[in-house]
This record gives C-alpha cells, structure tokens and sequence, in this order.
C-alpha cells in the first residue's frame, strides 16, 4: 500500500492528470461521437501538447492508486475501480512515458483501452495487450512482468541454450568438410540453377507494389475469419467424429462451444449466409450419421436465446424484404429446438408485430406444452407472468384454469387484470364462476370492474348474490364510476326482473343524505339491459325527470334497450 | 490485410523525405560520385530539405525504437516502402546515429559527401562491440566540408545488452516447456503469459529480426517441440512483419504459430521419435496431429478471434496451396487457405527441414531447405510468400556453411541486409587468417565482389548450424 500524500497542487502535470481523468471518464459515460467527449479530449491534448512542447517528455510513476511525477502525487481518486493508477497498477504497468509528437489520435486511442478496462477483464484481452496491439509512437509503459523479468527466467533456461550452441558448434568443427583445413587459391562461385529461381519470378513478392491481390488481402478480414473457423470446425466435425466419444458433442464440448459462439457472432450480425450453411451443413452431417442425431438442435438452442431473437425482430422492418424473409425461414428452421427461447422473447416482447411472428412461430412448431407455460408462469417478472397468462389464454386447454385460479391473488394487479381476462375466455364453468366471483372483493378497482364484466355476460344465479353485495356494500357509492357502471351492468344482466327495486330506487336522489350523480346513471343505464315493460316503465319516468343530466341519461338508456345494445357493463367485449 | 490509413499531406512529404534520403544513400553505394543518377538523387533530397526547414531552419531525421522520425511525427511505413524504411533504420543502427539534423542552406555538393560518408564507410555490425565505432562521424563529415548536417549518436548505454536480446527466446522456451505438460495454456494466467510472451518475441522481432532469426538455428533437438514451436512462431513473425501486417495481427500470428503443433503432444512420442520410416497406421497417428491441435486450442477458452486464428493455423499448417496434404478434406467448403495458414505451413516447413532428426539418412542445410520452398512454391506453398521468406533469408540462410571462392570456410550469420541481391549474406569465417571475423559477401572491390558462395557444405550431416554466437549468453556488464 502506498502512502496517500496530498497532491501536488502547483505542479501543471496535476492538471494534465485532471484533464485525463475527465476525459477518461466522459469516454464511459458517453458514446464515442458525443460532444464532451471531443471536448474533453481536446483539452487533454491542448494540455498534454503544450507541456511536452516545453519539457519534451512526461514520465508518470504508477502506483497502486496514484500517479508520481519526480516522486510527488500528481493523481489520485477513489473509489478504486475509477482510479486510472489502479487499472493500470492491476495490469503490471508501472511507469507511463508521454513523448513530444504526441498525436490527437494516439491521446484518445490511450484513453479509449483505460476507459475499456474494465470491459476488457470479461474478455480475452488485457489492458497491456490492448495497449500494446495501438503501437503508439509517442506513449511507452514499462510493463513489470515477472514472468518475463529476467529473475523469473530460470537460470537454466539460458545455460541450457549456452550448452546447446556450443556442443553443436563443436561439432561443427570436428566435421571432416572443415578438418582440410583452408584452400588456396579462389574457387568459382555457384549460382542457383535458373529453374530454380524462375519458379519465384512468375509470382511477384507479396510486398511488392503490384496490384492487390484480392484473395490474400481479405484473408484478414473479421468476417472471413469467423467462415474459415466455421468451416474448420466442420471439417473437424466430419473428418474426426469417430474419433470422440458422444462426450465430445456434448452441450460443454468445446466443439460445441465453438459452434455455438460462430451462431452467435452470426446471429448478432446477422450473417444469414452464415446461419444458413450452419444450418445444411450440420443437417446434412446428420444425415450421413457423421455426428449424433440431434446435434443440429443442441447446437441452436443453446445459441439462439430469447434475448437474440428479439434483437433480430426488433430489426426486422428496418430491413430490406429478403433479409426479413431470411430471418423468418430461419427462425422457422430453428423453432423445434427454440421453443423456449421464442416462449420467453413473446412473453418480453412489446412490438405487437414481433409478438404476431413470435406467436406464428411457435403455433407452426411442435406445440406449446403446458409445462413450457408453468415455468412462466412462476417467473418474478410481472410482465412475463402476464405474457405467459396471455399465451395460456391462447391455448384453450382447460388445464390452465387451475394456474389461472392460483394467479388471482398475483401481486401485481396488471398481472390480475390479464387473469380476469384469460378467465372469461373459458366459459361459464363453476371454477371458473367461482374464480370470477371471488375477484370482485379484489383489492384494485380496474380487476373488480373486469369481474364484474365477466361475470355480466358468463353468471348465473349463484353469482347473482356475490354482486349483489357488492352494490349494497357501504362504500360502493363511492367507487370509481367505471367500476360501479360494470357492477350494476352485470347485476342487472343476471337478476333482470328481480333488479328491478334496487335499481329504480338507485336511480332516484335519496332523500336524506346524497346519492351520487354517477350511480344514479349508471342505474339507469343498467335498466337498459333489463328487457322488460316494468323497466321501460321506470326509464320514461327517468326521462321526464327535472334533472337534465338524468332525462338524458334515460332516453339513451330508453333508446339502447330498443336497440338492443347492452347498456351498463355487462356486454361482450 | 490490415487496413492503413491514408497518409495526409504533410505525412505524405515526410515520406518522401525519407524515401528520398534512403535512395540517396542506396544510390550511393552503387554509382561513382560524378554519375548522373546520383547528382539526381542528391538533387531531389535538396529539393525535399527545402520544403521542410521550420522556424528553426532545421529538418532532423531520427531513428527510435525501429520507426523513422521527421521532426517529432513518426513517418510510417507501408508494405510497399518498407524496404526503403528498413534499409535507413539498419543504416541508423550501424551507424549508431541517432538524428541527423540538416540546417537550412546545405548544398547538394554537402548531401553527396554525406551520403557517400555513409554508404561507403558503413560500420558492419557483429565485427566488435556497438560503441566502438573507429571515428566519430561528427568529425568525419566535418573533415569532408560537411557543415550543414549535424550527426547525434547513440550513447553506448543506450544499446540492448545481449541478454535483452535471447530473453523473448528464452522466455518462449520456458513458457513451452510449462506449457508442453498441459499441451495448451488452461487458465487465464497461462493465457496472459502466452499473450506476454508472444508480445515480447513481435516487440524483439521489430527491434531486431536478424538476432532471433539466428536463434532459431539453436535447434535443441532434446526439446525438439520446444524449439520447434519457439521458431516457427518468430519466423512466422517475421515474414508477417514483412507484409506489413500490423502489431495487432503480429500478435496473433505469433500465437498461432506457436500453437501450431499442440496435438503432435498428444501423438504417442514413441511414434514421434521412431527412428526409421513410418508404417501406415503410425502414418495415421501424425496426420491426425492437425486436428488434435485445433481440438486441443478449442478447450482453452473463451474463443477470442486469436483463439480462432490459432484453431485455423492448428488445422491448415500440414494442407497444401492445391488442397491436399492433410487432414484429408471432406466438406468440399474450404477451398483456399489463410493467409495465417499459408504462412505457417511455410515457416514451419523450413524449421522442420532443418532440423537434424535421427531417423533422416540425410539432412537438410538451410539453402536446401530454401530450395525445396522455391521448387514447390506455388503447388504446396503461396509462390508470392515463399518469394518473400527468400528475401528475408536468402539463398543461403543463417546456419549454412559454406566455403567461399576466396577458399575460406565459413558460416552464414545473417541474411543479406533489405534490398541486397539475395546470395549476398553476411558470413562469420571459420578457417584462416581471417578466423572469428564477419564478412559481408555484398562488400565489392569496384564491380567485383570481395567474395561469393562456392558450395555449400553439409560436414557430418549436421545440416543447420547454430549461426549464433554463445557470447550473447553472457550477462553483459
Ligand atoms: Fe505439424
Ligand atoms: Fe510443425
């Protein structure tokens, strides 16, 4: 541990410091085109070019959480996994040299590898290793690596190559080709024969300036590279696979590793070529028994996750039509063994067109089982539970009801509502009437309302009791108007001539205390739906009344039941 | 390959500059002072000096850490020019000149002398320790009327030590050897050491190609893989750095070679090591080494696009520019190799060419190893690459002995320098008066050459011969 000294304040580098611990934090805190970053880039440079202007050089000490400069604290900061010295201390650089020259570009590719530090440690590369792939001109660190700091080398090590040299050398000058001793006189000099060396004048030297060569000048290129490691693979695959054990193949295999990963990489661009000839190739090893049957299938359901579906739906109508038809004959080449990865991308996914694909597919594949959906259905995400409970819905498989009937008391009442709906779409069974029921003593408003609306167009007598007590409940006067027009609605779709009381009182002003306006509409617009001449009776009534908001509030009510249309909440919806 | 960035203007004239220096020189090594061409080539260097002077009224040309400097950017160099960067760094270097600083107002009449100065009195390298140089040539350009140029030279403790020099080699050797018991790197530590060491063997092979290129003529046939794998990786680096490709993709080839024949691990070493030729299944069992090798870097790992690199190196390194060798091919996609590929199965052919074995009723010298790549470059090798690694190594590669026409034995220490005729390599002499000493088989006495190859020698069928010389173990003071 080093010991925390104060900074040394008056010391321009100090500000040099500064300068790079902004810019180095802008770099993760905003993307690489933002302004402030370039702003503060600039002013790094600025900084870093007029002290070098003037000192020719800077060299930094590092230190655990600290820079030196001549021994003096130039940076510090904490927390730790922020401070510069630390990333750089971590990674064996011990000292840091910045060289007059310094170019703009080399400041923001130095900042750029430490504001990735942290990234990189996931990944295969280190911050030395990214350091050192930039080969700066004017940016050099000593790296204290003890594995190549020459203690570490093992004495022997080079006395073994010492020993080596010489007992060979030795043998050189025991060889009878020298024992003769020099020759005198001078000897003609050989020349490679000219077949030899024509062979290499047809071609040109591969630094030469000619025109580029196409093939050797792409071979580098990052595509090319992730198609000639897939076709690697699949020569492996096929050359090799009577060679491994079915343990070779298996989903830890680092056979299947690598394949898994070239999908992935594809998938991310997407690369449907690529994803296509994974697809035959493998399909057709198959076939020939070159690699255990469904080894097509570990391989896709492993790298096809709900998450890069998704990702490749959010695309789509971003895109030229043949890639949206590719990712679609794809997807659907995939979907045997991507069930419960496109389960989980429809229950997450909030573009309905990408639900509509998602939903397609899976109809298309082998079929939902109820057990895909149960897992779901536990999760601890609202939105997925519900998703989940949709798709239920979908399946019509009677089933569901039992979880349904358990996720009424979900906790989450977005969640409640989708259960109140994907209950009705079961028909009037008694659970689910009981369920229904039950819910109207739900503790959220916009549930008891759906209840109730369910319960309007599916109930039957024994439900008639349940509403009842709801509408004579002490509070429900004050309930949500909505709420009170469903419950209403659903009484008098049930109770019809026995309504008739309630409601005919409900809709008149009481004398001592206040009946409010809205539920005296809405016992109007209940009666609606009681097809009967007592009924009418007591609308046309209504609809002579002095209160203008409740004459017409009756003759719509008057004119809805000749229609025929529902009033109140208890219609289909 | 890597994709360079256009150079802008400015970067575009410090080019020139240094191309025409470079020229300048070159020129001057090979026409008499009065010739037309070199009057030209001085006159081009005037003109190029003229449009650089600064406020200062001077232009400083320097070398650091084997990059060219004008002024304080960095000139850099491409594939197509780098024989001409290369051949002013070597000058740099033997010279021990630092920056050469050219004020405003020389004359072409000062620039020839100047460059004559420093093509014809070159200090050759390997004949005695750096810093000894026989005169300053501050004073020597002095003597000559030279004002306008002012030379800086490299202080003696400025030099690499030798230990610097073999320290990546051994450091390969030794991670290999650790490595050897587990065929592959496992962990991330022992990933992180390969990434270290392979960075340290590119870093040294920039620096200096000609001093790891004679290690690998060490050849430590107890440890055959070891060094095997130690030398492929930095003959591979070198013939990439020749490409031109970048640091980045230098540090990946370098691994990939140096992976390249992890599976021949996992061959049973009995076979290995049979003396005697081979029957059909043990035939069998090494050319299954490719695949293993490509299975075996597979396991290590998160699958970097190194580790990919590797993968590919492992499966194509035995695999011919016409699709055969093997592994037998079977999937009818691959139908060329990469450019890794190709030039692994160059360098690794080379190496185990020259690689004395015992089970060989004869073995290769280096210039018979060469001349197999030439007679199948173009059927098992990429013609263009195997043209290139011929450049590097010359006819006559490090580790040949010869004898010369003028009746000296000798052996051959380094490859002729950048943009010498490829039978011209420097030869440490063996026998005679002039014993211990190196010549430069490109030194002429007017049009002739001093001294040329004869023949090569193969004394005891030794083949390749260690082109190093031991005192590069001793820990220098
Ligand atoms: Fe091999
Ligand atoms: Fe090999």
């Amino acid at each position: 541990m080093t010991e925390q000294r104060t900074l040394a304040d008056n010391r321009p580098v100090t500000a040099i410091c500064r300068q790079l611990h902004r810019a180095y934090r802008d770099m993760r805190l905003y993307p690489a085109e933002h302004p402030v970053v370039a702003e503060s880039l600039g002013l790094l440079a600025g900084l870093l070019d007029s002290y070098l202007s003037e000192s020719g050089l800077l060299l930094l000490e590092v230190q655990e959480d600290q820079l030196l400069q001549d021994g003096e604290p130039v940076y510090s900061h904490a927390p730790r996994p922020d401070n510069m010295a630390f990333l750089m201390f971590r990674d064996g650089i011990r000292s840091l040299t910045f060289h007059a020259g310094l170019e703009t570009r080399e400041v923001e590719a130095f900042v750029r590898c430490l504001a990735q530090a942290n990234d990189l440690t996931e990944s295969d590369h280190d911050l030395v290793t990214r350091l050192w792939e930039q080969d700066f001109s004017h940016i050099d660190y000593y790296v204290a690596d003890p594995f190549l700091g020459g203690e570490v080398l093992r004495e022997g090590t080079i006395d073994v190559l010492r020993e080596t040299v010489l007992r060979r050398l030795d043998q050189v000058r025991s060889g009878e080709g020298l024992a003769g001793g020099p020759r005198t006189g001078r000897l003609q000099a050989i020349r490679p024969t000219p077949v030899d060396l024509s062979r290499l004048d047809s071609g040109e030297s591969a630094t030469g300036e000619g025109p580029a060569d196409g093939s050797q000048r792409t071979v580098d290129e990052a595509a090319d590279l992730v198609r000639d490691f897939l076709v690697v693979l699949l020569e492996i695959v096929s050359t090799d696979s009577r060679n491994y054990d079915s343990a070779s193949y298996g989903e830890e295999a680092p056979l299947t590793r690598a394949l898994v990963r070239v999908v992935e990489t594809y998938l991310e661009g997407p690369d449907w070529a690529g994803l296509e000839l994974v697809l035959e190739q493998l399909q057709q090893l198959e076939a020939q028994g070159r690699c255990p049957a469904g080894y097509l299938g570990l391989v896709m359901s492993q790298a096809v996750t709900a998450e890069r579906v998704g990702r490749l739906l959010a695309r789509e109508g971003q895109e030229a039509p043949p890639d949206t038809e590719r990712a679609k004959r794809f997807l659907r080449a995939v979907s045997p063994w991507t069930t419960s990865a496109l389960l989980e991308a429809l229950v997450v996914a909030e573009d309905r067109s990408a639900r509509k694909h998602l939903l397609d597919l899976l109809e298309s594949g082998p079929g939902l089982a109820l057990e895909q959906l149960a897992s779901l259905l536990e999760d601890s995400r609202w939105y997925v539970v519900r998703n989940a409970v949709q798709l239920a819905a979908g399946m019509r498989d009677s089933a569901v009801v039992p979880h349904l009937e358990r996720l009424r008391r979900h906790p989450d009442a977005r969640v409640r509502r989708e259960v109140v709906r994907a209950l009705g779409g079961f028909g009037a069974g008694p659970v689910v009437l009981r369920a229904l029921a039950a819910t109207l003593d739900d503790e959220d408003s916009s549930v008891r309302t759906l209840a109730a609306r369910a319960l309007g167009w599916l109930g039957g007598r024994e439900q008639e009791t349940s509403l009842l007590a709801q509408v004579e409940a002490r509070d429900f006067p004050l309930r949500p108007q909505e709420e009170v027009e469903a419950l209403l609605g659903a009484y008098a779709a049930i109770a019809r001539e026995r309504a008739l009381p309630l409601l005919d009182k409900m809709w008149r002003r009481r004398l001592l205390g206040a009946r409010p306006l809205a539920v005296r509409l809405a016992a109007l617009k209940a009666l609606a739906a009681v097809p009967s001449a007592a009924a009418q009776a007591v609308l046309r009534e209504a609809a002579k009344s002095g209160e203008s908001q409740i004459r017409k509030a009756a003759m719509q009510a008057l004119q809805d039941g000749q229609s025929g249309r529902s009033g109140g909440g208890g219609g289909r919806p | 390959m890597n994709a360079e960035r256009p150079p802008d203007p400015l970067e575009r004239s410090d080019q020139a500059l240094v191309l025409a220096l470079a020229a300048a020189v070159r020129t001057a090594s090979y026409y008499e002072p009065a010739n037309a061409v070199m009057r030209q080539a001085c006159a081009s260097l005037a003109a190029l000096l003229a449009a650089h002077y600064g406020e200062d009224g001077t232009v400083t040309v320097g070398v650091h850490s084997h990059s060219v400097f004008v002024g304080k950017s960095r000139v850099r160099s491409s594939a197509a020019t780098y024989a001409r960067f290369s051949y002013l760094v070597d000058l740099f270097t033997d010279w021990g000149i630092t920056t050469l600083t050219f004020f405003a107002g020389v004359t072409e009449g000062e620039l020839l002398q100047l460059v004559l100065t420093l093509a014809r009195e070159r200090p050759t390298t390997g004949t005695g320790p750096a810093g000894s140089l026989a005169f300053d040539l501050d004073d020597l350009l002095a003597k000559r009327g030279v004002t306008g140029v002012r030379a800086d030279l490299l202080s003696g403790s400025g030099a690499p030590t030798a230990t610097a020099k073999v320290e990546a080699y051994a450091a390969a050797m030794q991670l290999g050897e650790e490595l050897a018991a587990e065929k592959v790197p496992t962990d991330r530590t022992q990933a992180r050491r390969l990434r270290r060491v392979t960075q340290a063997v590119v870093d040294q092979t920039l620096r200096d190609p000609s001093s790891l290129l004679a290690l690998t003529t060490i050849k430590d046939f107890d440890r055959y893989l070891l060094s095997h794998s130690t030398n492929v990786a930095i003959l591979a680096v070198i013939l990439g750095q020749r490409l031109g490709l970048s640091k980045a993709r230098l540090g990946e080839l370098c691994i990939a070679a140096f992976l390249h024949d992890s599976g021949k691990l996992e061959v049973l070493p009995e076979v290995l090591n049979k003396p005697g030729s081979l029957d059909e299944q043990e035939w069998e069992e090494v050319r299954r080494h490719p695949v293993l090798a490509a299975y075996a870097i597979l396991g290590t790992g998160r699958l970097s696009p190194s580790v990919m690199r590797a993968v590919v190196v492992a499966f194509e390194h035995h695999l011919r520019e016409d699709m055969s060798g093997y592994p037998r091919l079977r999937t009818g996609l691959k139908r060329r190799m990469t450019l890794f590929g190709k030039i692994v199965a160059i360098v690794d052919c080379y190496d185990a060419l020259t690689t004395a074995r015992s089970y060989r009723e004869y073995n290769f010298t280096p210039h018979e190893a060469i001349l197999y790549l030439i007679a199948n470059a173009g059927t098992h090798f990429d013609r263009k690459l195997v043209k290139t690694f011929v450049e590097i190594m010359g006819l006559y590669p490090p580790g040949t002995l010869v004898e010369l026409t003028s009746g000296e034995f000798g052996l051959v220490c380094a490859a002729p320098a950048v943009g010498l005729p490829f039978d011209r390599p420097r030869v440490r002499i063996l026998t005679g008066d002039r014993v211990g000493s190196v010549v430069d088989l490109s030194e002429r006495e007017g049009e002739t050459y001093c001294r040329s190859v004869a023949r090569v020698i193969n004394p005891a069928n030794l083949g390749q011969v260690p082109a190093v010389d031991p005192s590069i173990f001793e820990p220098s003071s």
